[in-house]
């Protein structure tokens, strides 16, 4: 088999963890398997190296040096117990370099920081070469070109494609291991940029589809995907197998899924994914395919993730009745704030719609519908909506199942069990997707109607 | 537009001869380039500000065998060959706003060429390539990198020569839909087969009658074997019928198990054996077939024929001279024309 692996920071975070990592990888090859390792930065190693920039950018040289040493120290201590003084002492003198140079100016930039965050996938991918006795490159070497939106950069993916095909193959098939940063890439001219959003996890698919991967796995603390997040519902189980549309939507309702856009890649090429534990290697973990279950009753539910600090803001007002404009203009305003909505609902009356949207941009949200539609005196939107009304304190939750698709009476089992445990529902999605029913509830009540929805459908052990 | 020239061999040689005829009669038409760098395999020719490059003692001394950074008698300041990817630092340095390559095709070593079109694409620059090698090797990559930098992308020289087989291809394709193509679109192999038919001759006297006529490479493979039919096919399906493939991928045959014996039966019944080349909605396929004698497939020598079979008009097809360093240079000539124009339009429309 041809597998790419990726190692999430948990799983490389000091000597003996990347050594196990390594170990495992080094298994799978000497089983005859064709195998490209991904790497993320050592666990904590990217929130530092982002207070660092900052640091060197807003000229705070106790900050700077305090943050240096700690990148420093964790980095020394795991690469001697390695024997891999030579690869990163190198690596951590550029980077002081680096920061000492933006220090100097008194200017952070977009592309600056990327390079400084940058050297946490660099240091943990050279220890991971040293641990495997393999090549380790970071994901420019490996060919991954990006547009110049540094911060979240998009691949231009045909040319990306082309060129680890290229960098890559010769190596895989003479039957050696690589190992390749996640997250980093380059832009055409070769200054460093980084993939945001679905980071190290997009690295891999991305690889995993230009190799014709067979199987693409993630390591992480975790063992796969599950039917509940236990701690509300103890008797939640792991997902042995479930498809691509799933799990973007069990992602966006909070389970711990992967970035959608992370899953894109191998979506697309049909190239199956295995979320697996470093901890629990013996177990085959949550397979992704693109297998699916439309119409399957007896799969209309497979998970019910929460998402929790949630709050609802609702505008309201008489005028809005028989003007469908205004609910664009609600999504324009939230997307131009770049708040994001997890939940949409309009009241059958018109009269009302209401966005979930997380506390944390709750204040952000607020501001942008007062200003768009609240505070207007004039144009289309002028005396439309009258009362701007918040809800904190809630929880997003979702039934999601592909085999729902085409089943009748899904929905009204999931609200039947919710009110058989005695929950109230503040609000259903409207137009939620094919494969989940959304609802949002109190927060203190989430557990119980995850429970409650969990048991109508016996996901339980 | 100001261009970069990458090749001096027998295409590269012909176009400048063709723009230095057109400088002298005065024939100047819009959009024709003008070559500001020069860059062969040991080194490099620049142009320096305000002064043309002498295009006649440029190609009066690649005749005799000097490299262009030693051709003093052109002007311009000449630059030795140095370095990894010098080639490539040198086009995005240019400050011109055309690429043309005509470096050589080597399939199995398109990163050269690739990385002059990559450089001349991220700064910018428009590009006319008549090299087949990364165009059939990541034609999909090429046309993203084009549409990101919005920088046009013409290689018409590498299908036909100048008989123009992909725009009429792209012309057939707006109306009505191309399904399929068959075609015999190399030169080396035609004439080894019809020397197998008409003087009887087997596969490796044809062949080596062939190479002494300087029509066939020391090295043959990429003739013999399909390669070069391979590729065309490949660039042909991508630009007419939008099928992302690459030779890699395809099914290819060469000619050398095609046998006397093999040839004399078809004959028999009214066919003769070509190197065909197809491309269908799944692909791309080369190797020996029998055409019908004196159908549209049977042409002789360097001449290339090409079918197109669309739905509502059945079958097109476009037979001339399939190769040649002056009848490539008049596709690039067309390919620079066109990529002036829809810059301009793109400018006006602003
Ligand atoms: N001839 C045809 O009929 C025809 C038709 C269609 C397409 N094409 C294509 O057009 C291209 C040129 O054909 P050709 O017949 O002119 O080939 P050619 O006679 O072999 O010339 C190749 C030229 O490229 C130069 N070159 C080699 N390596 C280079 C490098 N690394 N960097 C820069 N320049 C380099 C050579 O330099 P030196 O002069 O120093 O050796 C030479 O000037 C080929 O890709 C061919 O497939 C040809």
């Amino acid at each position: 088999m041809r597998i790419v692996m990726k190692f999430g920071g948990t799983s490389v975070a000091g000597a003996e963890k990347i050594r196990h990592a390594a170990g495992l990888a080094l298994k799978a090859v000497a089983e005859g398997h064709q195998v490209v390792v991904v790497v993320s930065a050592m666990d904590g190693v990217t929130e530092d190296l982002l207070d660092l920039a900052d640091a060197a950018g807003s000229g705070n040289r106790a900050a700077l040096y305090t943050v240096l040493g700690k990148v420093r120290s964790a980095h020394e201590a795991a690469a001697r117990a390695l024997g891999a003084m030579d690869e990163v002492d190198p690596l951590l003198g550029r980077l002081e370099t680096l920061v000492s140079g933006i220090l100097a100016v008194g200017e952070l930039t977009a592309r600056s920081r990327d390079a400084v965050v940058a050297f946490g996938e660099r240091l943990s991918t050279a220890m991971m070469g040293v641990a495997m006795g393999c090549r380790a490159m970071d994901g420019h070497g490996a060919g991954i070109v990006t547009d110049d939106h540094f911060g979240e950069a998009d691949p231009l993916m045909e040319i990306s494609m082309h060129q680890v095909r290229q960098n890559l193959e010769p190596i895989i098939s003479g039957g050696r291991p690589v190992v390749v940063s996640g997250f980093i890439a380059a832009n055409q001219h070769g200054v460093t940029t980084t993939l945001g959003r679905g980071g190290s996890d997009y690295t891999a698919t991305i690889l995993g589809a230009a190799i014709r991967a067979d199987e693409i796995w993630i390591w992480s603390d975790v063992d796969g995907l599950m039917s509940a997040d236990p701690r509300a519902v103890p008797e939640a189980r792991l997902l042995t197998a479930i498809n691509f549309a799933e799990a973007v939507e069990m992602g966006k309702f909070g389970a711990k899924s992967m970035h959608p856009r992370a899953l894109e890649p191998a979506a697309a090429h049909r190239i199956n994914v295995r979320m697996r534990s470093t901890f629990n290697p013996d177990n085959p973990g949550t397979l992704i395919s693109d297998a699916t279950a439309a119409g399957d009753a007896a799969h209309a539910v497979r998970s019910v993730p929460m998402l929790k600090k949630m709050a609802m803001v609702t505008v309201g007002g008489a005028g809005m009745i028989g003007r469908p404009g205004t609910a664009a203009a609600v999504f324009t305003a939230l997307a131009e704030a770049r708040v994001n909505a997890h939940m949409i609902c309009q009241s059958v009356s018109e009269a009302g719609i209401s966005v979930v949207v997380s506390m944390g941009q709750l204040d952000k949200a607020r501001a942008a519908l007062e200003r768009a539609l609240v505070k207007v005196t004039s144009g289309p939107h002028a005396n439309v909506v009258s009362s701007l009304k918040v809800q904190e304190n809630l929880a997003i939750i979702a039934a999601v199942g592909q085999g729902m698709k085409g089943v009748p009476g899904v929905a009204a089992r999931v609200f039947v069990a919710v009110a058989e445990a005695g929950v109230n529902i503040n609000a259903i999605a409207q137009g939620s997707s094919e494969l989940s029913i959304a609802f949002a509830v109190d927060e203190a009540a989430g557990s119980k109607a995850v429970a409650a929805v969990h048991r109508a459908f016996g996901l339980g052990g | 537009m100001k261009a970069t020239l990458v090749g001096m061999g027998s295409v590269g040689r012909a176009l400048v001869t063709l723009l230095a005829q057109r400088q002298r009669s005065g024939g100047h038409r819009p959009g024709t380039p003008e070559i500001r760098a020069v860059v062969d395999s040991r080194g490099a020719r620049l142009a320096r500000a305000g002064q043309p490059l002498d295009l006649e003692a440029l190609v009066a001394a690649k005749a005799q065998g000097v490299p262009v950074h030693r051709a003093e008698a052109a002007g311009g300041l000449g630059v030795e060959a140095g370095g990894p990817e010098w080639s490539q630092r040198l086009i995005a340095e240019s400050g011109t706003e055309l690429l043309i390559e005509a470096g050589p095709t080597d399939l199995k070593r398109p990163a050269t060429a690739m990385g002059h079109l990559r450089a001349a694409m991220a700064s910018g620059m428009h590009v006319v390539c008549v090299n087949k090698a990364p165009l059939a090797t990541a034609m999909p990559a090429l046309l993203e990198l084009a549409a990101y930098n919005r920088v046009g992308l013409r290689f018409s020289g590498c299908v036909g020569a100048g008989t123009p087989v992909l725009a009429m291809g792209e012309q057939l394709a707006r109306g009505d839909r191309v399904r399929g193509i068959s075609a015999v679109v190399n030169g080396t192999t035609n004439y080894i087969l019809t020397q197998m038919r008409d003087a009887g001759q087997s596969f490796g006297e044809a062949l080596a009658g062939a190479q002494q006529l300087g029509y066939a490479e020391a090295d043959p493979s990429g003739d013999v074997d399909g390669w070069d039919t391979a590729m065309k096919m490949v660039i042909l399906a991508a630009a007419v019928m939008g099928v992302k493939t690459t030779v890699g991928r395809s099914q290819v045959e060469g000619i050398s198990k095609v046998t006397r014996e093999a040839m004399a039966e078809a004959a028999a019944r009214g066919k003769t054996i070509k190197l065909v080349g197809r491309a269908g909605e799944d692909g791309v396929s080369v190797g020996p077939a029998e055409v019908d004698r004196h159908g549209p497939l049977d042409v002789a020598g360097s001449i290339n024929a090409v079918v197109f079979r669309c739905d509502t008009l059945g079958e097109v097809t476009l037979s001339g001279r399939g190769a040649g360093g002056p009848e490539t240079a008049t596709a690039i000539l067309r390919d620079a024309e066109d990529l002036a124009k829809a810059a301009g339009a793109d400018r006006g429309g602003r």
